[in-house]
Parts: structure tokens; sequence; C-alpha cells
């Protein structure tokens, strides 16, 4: 069933409030100027961003969206019971789960606090995560957004991709390019109704498995997104009503969204509009899918849908209705689609209605840990001494260690579980994962290529590995899953976290059939064999399916920071057991080292227990959540 | 001249071709390791994935030109050089014990129809629907007649449709007139060898004997991380100096096996040679020393009236195709006059004839 | 053989060197240099590069040729064959640019 959108924060480049960016699309003004916190001279002629222009960094913008979106819903809650989703690429200083940690210390929140890092789905991802954790009991209170800054070496990355427009973007337009913005954006969510501004209805997630930085040219991967969002809101292609559209400008995405858009509603597509917010904000990447969530909320309130900009006379074969207007133009919605897509493959989309939504829940599915799949170098030994037979037929170029450790877990975890997933069953299996940084190999190359050539001559190639997501899309790619796919950021269970958010994603859901959940995480360069040959590296991967033979998923919990007491009671409530029938408990702090891996594997230990039989509880926390999981057979 | 028409309709509109596949596809979980028994070359792919890939004989010279495509879990193999029956009979020789695999006749009642040009997207979208227009190089899609393959041998968009032959019939009459309407026309085995050529494609068809891949140029197609029959060949001629292939200009026509000279000193011998309509020159392959094999240099060959004649060495490609100036987000046929384009013909010219 | 043929073969033979040692180096071509052919494509086929290679390629070429290529004068031909990269910087070398 839908839950209820209650109040509204942002920050961006038209509007440092929400009053205010209300005023300003209303006017249908756009911010894209010169960029002024940092040089733009090496990428001339290319100049402009989507800036807020005052200083800060995106913490500082998410909590004042937050305080605004919180003050705005009027809603109360006991601090336990508000969870915070927060999105991002990079956070400020790469600090990715830090703007989670900010919006709940800012709202005094104890419930549990959950970092997406999928690059620019990031933001819808999380808002989409924030309605499961309402629908699965695990607050009465979600904040869920995203927050992102233009950083110098992402616009650098995204210049050398030869992306940027000189001019401002032109989403549908003749001219190809974006620009980028930057900003941040919260909504409050709830179960009940009260006096919300619209209903979440649904959303859906995908992979393209195609390629690190260029969309499925037909759209596939969009179209199977807003598929899964109108399977989860249970509504047909010809209840929407208008389409947010990702809509960057580039000459890849605009076509294959579109392409996306008509393969998912069919005739529909080309009698409803379809409009890109980026005209006026830019592309504020992390924080992206929720900013242009509220310029449609905020329209939709006032009985309108966002304009494009500039389409000019628009491009072959683009959508008839871009909404080439130059203010909002009146359009009743009563369901409508906003979509994202991102580097790596990424793809999320949102499903909106007017009126509130009540379906009854769907019937729960059974979950089977159906096969673990390890690819570690253990402390104290050299990764070039690792050598994994998997990677024959994966080809090295552009990937790092991260990637590859990924890609032999899930290999060897498919194995494991016997299953080939081949034909139609690609597009029902997807890959979580769960990572403590970007790969720091990748990062070392991207720094030495602009410290060799310049900004301007940074590695393209190496750019395009610098999401958090990117070992995440490589699997996806590698094996061909087109499922669902997400990357969780952070420091302590990490890896767990992806795995419960699978686990319930084949329980609840009706988008996969198959999910692999991956934990990684790869040693700071220079301490390879060093000091840092202390530290583990690798992947461990869970592969989860639903029914079959093996241990299963019977309860997840998830509860805010260091509260392993409560998760654990809450996944056997969860799980319909008690304290006394558990056979062994692997209750543990989060690893100092390699955490994420070491959460994946702390499951896959678990589960490889469970297959001699039992009832097993895993839990763990951190400063940010705790994870608890009951493993057994059914009784 | 028919030749000339469809080499310019190749070249600057579309032109349409159907012929007889050679392929078999291989299916079962054994099918990626058979893919790597019968080619030499790397095969990372994709699920969607073609890459050029070759069959070679034990004394490593090319049987075939082969494409590779994954498309799902089996692997297409689609192969010019050899007949259907001779394709068979080298991968049922090679892959005898292999485990988890069989083998299908891809060409078996099936046709496959062609379409090459800078405005062959447009045709094919006509017809098969938008979606194609975005099918990018060495990728193939599914159509509900079949496979769309985007692999043009030509330098210009090419669209390789592998149907079923009861398909063929009326899906040819639907793009026939789609091509009419792109000023394109149908094109012989001729016109597209010829573009083939001054495209500086491999083509099985004019393989000089005894070469292998490495005196073809087409070294890169081999990856010799792992094994594969005709490997221990290809190793001796990586190490021992010897001719490599490479293109020259002449003024005159050339025959075939004419000595190349260097200075009056033999260097090298014309293993082609046909005039190209868009250039308005003789273009030769020859097997020339690699030490002097270089662009820019003029050789001495005879020409076909037994004058010598100079020819230069010169780097491909030859043409600027217009293919790589339209773009099919930003333009229309309708609208063709908006493309930028230059002349066809790039780089340096044969030197006059002496 | 005459200075000037030598001189003009000893500058093309140097360049291929370079050439094929940047797209070993630099973009990571899975080859050995004897593999990489003077005739062989860069692009979609041949050595496999794609579109993020495409952006490394020109700089690679202008890095270790120390010249640069402005956007309004790079060709797409210009980058298809080794051989018409190798044509490419000898000319511009030859141009006095480097």
């Amino acid at each position: 069933m839908s839950v209820a959108i209650r109040g509204l924060g942002a920050v961006c480049a038209i509007g440092h409030d929400l009053p205010s960016l209300a005023r300003a699309v209303r006017a249908g003004e756009h911010g894209l100027g010169p960029v002024r916190h940092f040089d733009v001279a090496p990428f001339a002629p290319v100049s402009l961003g989507g800036c807020v222009n005052d200083g800060a960094g995106c913490v500082a913008w998410a909590v004042r969206a937050v305080r605004e979106a919180f003050l705005a819903s009027g809603v109360e809650a006991a601090p336990a019971r508000i969870a915070v989703v927060a999105g991002t690429t990079e956070g400020d200083d790469h600090d990715i789960p830090g703007v989670a940690r900010a919006v709940a210390a800012a709202l005094g929140a104890r419930g549990p606090q959950l970092t997406l890092s999928t690059a620019c789905t990031s933001s819808a991802n999380a808002i989409g995560l924030g309605k499961d954790l309402l629908d699965r009991g695990d607050a009465d209170v979600v904040v869920a957004g995203g927050a992102e800054r233009l950083a110098k070496e992402m616009y650098a990355g995204f210049h050398r991709l030869g992306v940027l427009a000189v001019e401002p973007c032109r989403p549908f337009g003749d001219a190809f390019g974006t620009t980028l913005g930057e900003g941040a954006g919260f909504v409050v969510l709830t179960r009940e109704a009260g006096d919300a501004r619209a209903h979440l209805a649904g959303y859906g997630l995908s992979s393209d498995a195609w390629h690190e930085t260029s969309p499925e040219p037909r759209g596939a991967g969009v179209a199977r997104a807003i598929e899964g969002a109108l399977r989860d809101a249970r509504l047909a292609p010809a209840a929407i009503d208008y389409v947010n559209a990702h809509g960057t400008g580039t000459a890849a995405n605009d076509d294959a969204e579109w392409r996306g858009v008509t393969a998912a509603l069919g005739a529909r597509a080309a009698e409803v509009p379809i409009s890109a917010s980026k005209s006026l904000l830019g592309h504020a990447q992390g924080a992206a899918g929720v900013l242009e969530l509220i310029v449609g909320l905020l329209c939709a309130a006032e009985g309108t849908v966002p304009p494009t900009l500039r389409v000019g006379r628009g491009r072959p074969g683009g959508p008839p209705d871009p909404v080439a207007t130059e203010r909002p133009r009146p359009h009743h919605a009563r369901a409508w689609l906003s979509s994202s897509a991102a580097f790596g493959g990424a793809n999320a989309v949102l499903c909106v209605q007017a009126e509130p939504a009540p379906s009854a829940p769907r019937a729960r599915r059974p979950v089977v840990i159906a096969g673990l799949g390890r690819a570690e170098v253990p402390a104290g030994a050299r990764r070039e001494d690792a050598r994994w037979p998997e990677l024959a037929g994966l080809d090295p170029r552009g990937t790092d260690p991260s990637g590859r450790a990924c890609c032999v877990a899930a290999t060897r975890a498919l194995a494991d579980a016997g299953l080939k997933v081949s034909g139609a069953l690609r597009d029902r299996a997807g890959v979580f994962a769960g990572a403590t940084r970007v790969s720091p190999e990748s990062v070392e190359a991207y720094r030495a290529s602009i410290e060799r050539g310049g900004l301007a001559r940074c590695s393209a190639a190496a750019f395009a590995r610098l999401v958090l997501h990117g070992p995440t899309g490589l699997v996806s790619r590698r094996l061909a899953l087109r499922g669902p796919t997400t990357t969780l950021a952070g420091g302590g269970l990490a890896g767990m976290l992806a795995v419960a958010y699978a686990a319930r994603t084949l329980a609840h859901r009706d988008d996969a059939d198959v999910m692999l959940a991956l934990g990684f995480d790869e040693r700071r360069v220079g301490e390879r064999d060093g000091e840092g040959a202390d530290e583990p590296e690798g992947a461990a991967c869970v592969a989860l399916r639903v029914g079959g033979d093996g241990p299963r998923v019977l309860g997840v919990g998830l509860t805010g920071p260091n509260d392993r007491e409560g998760a654990v009671a809450r996944a056997l409530a969860d799980a319909g057991r008690s304290r006394c029938e558990v056979t062994a408990w692997r209750v543990e702090e989060a690893a100092e080292h390699a955490p994420s891996l070491a959460s994946a594997a702390l499951v896959a230990e678990a589960a490889e227990a469970a297959r001699a039989g039992g009832l097993i509880v895993v839990a763990l926390a951190d400063d940010a959540a705790a994870c608890a999981l009951v493993i057994g057979e059914e009784s | 001249m028919p030749e000339a028409d469809e080499v310019s309709a190749i070249r600057t509109r579309v032109g349409l071709h159907r012929g007889t596949p050679v392929g078999v596809a291989l299916r079962g979980e054994g099918a990626r390791e058979a893919a790597l028994r019968l080619c030499p070359s790397r095969l990372f792919l994709r699920d969607a994935m073609i890459r050029e890939s070759l069959l070679l004989d034990e004394a490593g010279r090319p049987l075939a030109d082969v494409l590779v495509a994954a498309d799902d879990e089996d692997y297409l193999l689609l192969a010019e050089g050899l007949d259907a029956a001779g394709l068979r009979a080298v991968v049922d020789a090679r892959l005898e014990g292999s485990r988890d695999v069989s083998v299908e006749d891809l060409g078996a009642g099936r046709a496959m129809i062609s379409l090459d040009g800078p405005w062959a997207w447009s045709a094919v979208a006509a017809v098969l629907g938008p979606d194609l227009v975005a099918l990018p190089y060495l990728n193939l899609f599914r159509v509900d007649a079949g496979l769309c393959l985007r692999v043009g041998k030509t330098g210009e968009f090419g669209y390789q449709l592998l149907v079923d032959e009861g398909a063929a019939e009326g899906l040819y009459g639907a793009l026939e007139d789609a091509v009419a309407g792109h000023e394109g026309r149908a094109v012989g085995d001729q016109a597209r060898a010829l573009c083939r050529f001054e495209g500086w494609f491999f083509d099985p068809a004019h393989i000089p004997t005894g070469v292998t891949p490495i005196e073809l140029g087409l070294g890169w197609r081999l990856d010799l991380e792992r094994d594969w029959l005709g490997r221990a060949a290809i190793e001796e001629r990586l190490a021992a100096p010897g001719r490599r292939l490479r293109c020259l200009l002449a003024p005159r026509p050339i025959t075939m096996g004419e000595p190349v000279r260097l200075r009056g000193e033999e260097v090298g011998v014309v293993v082609r040679a046909a005039y190209s309509w868009t250039r308005g020159e003789h273009v030769i392959a020859a097997l020339i020393d690699e030490p002097v094999g270089h662009g820019g240099v003029d050789f001495e060959v005879e020409d076909a009236a037994g004058a010598t004649t100079r020819a230069r060495l010169v780097a491909p490609p030859l043409l600027d195709n217009h293919s790589l100036h339209v773009d099919p987000r930003r333009h229309t046929f309708t609208a063709r006059d908006e493309v930028a384009l230059g002349p066809l013909a790039r780089g340096p010219r044969a030197p006059e004839a002496a | 053989m005459d200075e000037g043929l030598e001189s003009h073969l000893a500058a093309r033979r140097e360049a291929l060197e370079r050439v094929r040692a940047m797209l070993v180096e630099h973009l990571k071509v899975p080859l050995r240099p004897a593999q990489i052919d003077l005739d062989a494509p860069l692009f979609g086929t041949g050595l496999g590069l794609d579109s993020i290679d495409a952006v490394e390629l020109v700089v690679a070429i202008e890095t270790e040729f120390g010249l640069s290529i402005p956007e309004e004068e790079a060709q797409p031909w210009m980058f298809r064959t080794v051989h018409s990269v190798v044509e490419l910087v000898v000319a511009r070398a030859e141009a006095g640019d480097a």
C-alpha cells in the first residue's frame, strides 16, 4: 500500500528553501550559470553548473532540507521510530554515510540510518527504500532523500566523457550535453495519510547490465524499473498521467530513456506529458531523484506539470509532448512516475499518486539461501597470490580489485547454488551490495591521472569506476543480471544490510526471483604489503532465491544505532520464532577491518552452519544501524 | 556502370543485399568452452555483444572470417570463407569429445538480408522500428523476424538480418521499398566486396597463399594468453621478420602477383588490386617487407600494360565515410542536407603515373 | 636506400613503437606490441577500444607526443587505425608541432 509524503525540504540552484524553489519553478526560472566555487577555466568553453552558491557543503544542505521537511510535515514519533535513508555519490569529503549521520543527529532520530550510493539514482532509491521501512514496520516516520555537492573532480570526469554542454542543457532538445547541479532534498514519509501532499505508491529498481557509462540504448533497463514500480503500485500503464524524466540532455540518455518509457507504457507514453526538471536544476546527481520528485510534487499541488526548458525543435523520434513551455503547464496528474538512471547501469523509478492507494499486502514468499561464494585475500596475504580461475572469462580492462572480487564471489555463489540464470530469469535476477569505500585503486588511478595531465585530462576510465556501485554494476554486466540493483554504504554492516534488503525484496515484492547480495572491501593503496596487509580484502556473496531447498531467511530485523538486541527481537518476531528455539547465536561486533566483507561473510558462515539444521540468529550493529537475521528451516 | 552505382548507393545512401548465411549456434552449458576451442580470439562478450574472430587451421592459416555473438547462453558463429558443409565439418571435428554443447546449423532455412550505407539505419528503422537506430556497432538485438546484427564491413552503418526463409520474402520486399525511399538500391556481391576492400576490411575470399593472421594484420584477433589450434605456427611468424599486408594506391591498373620494388629492390608482392570508384584510382593490397611498409613510401610496380608505375603506401581508412558524420540522434533522411559532409576520399592520393 | 627514405621510415617506425607502447601502457590493450598491426582498427572492433577509451586515446596521444589536438581539428578518421594515428603524429612532428 502507498505511504504518505508529508513534508518536503530542498536546497538547490533555484531555491535555498521550499518556498523559494516553488516560486522559481512557477516562474520557469533556471539556475544554470557559471560555476563559482571552483575554477572552470580548464574546462573551457564548458563553464556552467546549477549551483547553490552559499559556500556550504552537502551535509549542511541536507540538514537544512531535513529540518524544513520535518517541520512542515508536523509529524511526531519517538526517536527510535524515526529512520533516515540518504542517497549520495560522495557526501562531503568522500564520507558517504556522513549525510545520513548528520541528518539523524539534527533530528535526534534514533531509528536505522541507511545510505545508498548508486550515483545518480541514489536519492530516488533512498525514497523507495524508505517506503519499504514503513511497510515492514522498521520505523513510523522515514526521512528520505539525498544530497550532493558539485565537486571539481566530478565535474572533470563528466567533462572528460564529453557529456557537459556549453550552453544550459536542453533535455529532449536538439543540442546534446548535460549541465551538472547540486543540492539536497528530503521528504518525510509516514504510513498514516495525515495531511499528505501526495502518496508514494511504489518504486522499481533495475540494472542495465550493459556498460559503465552508457545506458542500454533501447532503454530496456528504464523500462524494467518502470514496470517494477507499476507492479509495486499495482497500476496499469494506462493509469499514468505524467512522467518526470531523468532527462539529462545527453545524446545517449534522453534517447534511451524515451525508448524505455515507450517500451514500458506502450501507447500511453505518447499520450502523456514527459518533462525533465534538469533544465531548471541541472543534474544534481545523488540529489537529482529527490529534487526532481519535489519539483513534480510542487507542481502537482498547483495542478500543473513542470516544463522542460529549451527543447527547441526537439529530437527526431523524441517524445511528442516534452512540455516545451516556459512555465509549468496545467495538467492534472493522478498518478505519475519520476525516473532516474545512473552510471554503472542502475535505474530507479518512483510512482506517485495524488490519492492514497490502499491494497492488501502481498503474500510473503519464502526466501532460501541457495548458495554462498567468497573471494577473499586474507590478512597478511598478497593480492597477487590469490589466483581466481573464475576470472578467466572476465575482461580485466576497466576493472579494479573490488569489482574482480565481487565477480568471483558472485560466480561462486551461483555455482554453489546450482543456479542457472538465463533467458527471462535474467530480468528477475538482481544484485545488491554493501561496501565501505570506493576502490582505493581506482581512486588512486583517477588522482594520478589528474596529477599527470590536470583536471581537463583526467582519466575517463578511472572516473567511470569512482562510484561505490561500480563493482555491483560490473557483476550485473558480467553475469547479465538485469533485475533490481543497488549498493549500500556503511561502516560496519553494509554487507549484511545488502543481504537483508535483498531478502526482503524477494519476500515482499514481485520483481525478482533471484538476488545476489554482496559485501566487499578493498585495501588502501600502499598498505598492501605493509601494515595494511593486516586487512583482509575481497567479497562475500549470498545467493538468495524464492523457494527451493536450503536454509531460509525467516526473519529480518532492522533498528537504530547499536541496538542489536532490538534488531534481534524484531527479527525473531518477523520470523514468528522465540528465543528458546534458537540453536546458535552469532551476535557480534562490527569488524574493525573490511567490515562490509566481514558482515556478508558472517551471514555466509551462519547460512553454511544452518545447512546442517538448527535456527541461527546473526546480528551486527554499528553507529548507524543494527541488523539481525533469523536463518533456519521453516518450522 | 551498375557496379559504380551500387558502390555509390553504399557510400552515400543505402545498399540492400540478400544472401545465404553460414554459421552455427553453440548451445548448452559448454557453449562458451566450445567457442573458445574454435576461435583464437578473446571472447569477453557481454550478452548481445559481437566480436570479430577467425577460424584457423593447424598451420595458423585463416579458414574463415568469423563473427562471434553472445546471445543469452548461446554463442553464435557466423562465418565467411567456408560453405555450410565446410564449416560444419571443421566445427564437428574440433568439438569432438566436447561436452554439454549442441551445434545447430544457423544457415539452414534462414536468409541473411544486409543493409549498408550512411542511411541504412533509417531504412531499417522504417521497417523494423525505431529501437534499431540505437543498436551500437558489434551488438545484436532480437527482432520479431529473427536477429538484427549491427556488423558492417564497409565502413558504413551496416545491419545484417538473420531471418527465417519464410519471413525473408515479405521482409525483403518491405526493405526494398524503404531503401528506395532512401534513394538506395539493391547491390550485388561484387559491389559489396569492393566496398569492403576499399574500406580495408579483411576478406577471406582474398587470402594470399600460406599467410597467417600476422601477415594479414589481424594479430589483434588472437589471444596469446591461451592455447588454440595453430598457435605454434603463429608464434613462429611473430618471432621472424616477414611481410605484412599493406594498402597502396596506384594511378593505373595493376595485376595480382606483380612484384613490388623499392629503389629497384624487390620488397613485396601484389595480392589484390581493384579500381575504387569512390577514389577514382586503383587500390592495391600488397605483402610488403615490414621494415619498409610505412605510410608515404612510393614503391615501383609493373602495371597491367607492362610499364613501371609508382604506387604509394597509405594509412587506412581511405575514406571519410559519411556514416561517421550522419548521427541517427540528430539527423533525418529528409533533412539530410543539414549534415556537413566533406569529400569521401581522404588522405594522400596515388602518385602521378610515371 | 637514400637518406631521405631512411629518415622517413625511421620517423614512422619510432612513432609506431610509441603508439603501440601507449596503447599497451595507457589504454591497457591486452596484446603484445607485435600483435598491434599498423593497420589495426582501434575502435568497436580491432583493439576493442570503446567510447570511454576514445577520450583516453586523445589524451594519451597528446601526452605521449607532446602535442595538442583541438576538438575542432579532430576528425573521426584520424583515430580509426593505428596507422592513421602514426601518420597524424608524424605529420604534426614534421609540421613542427612537437
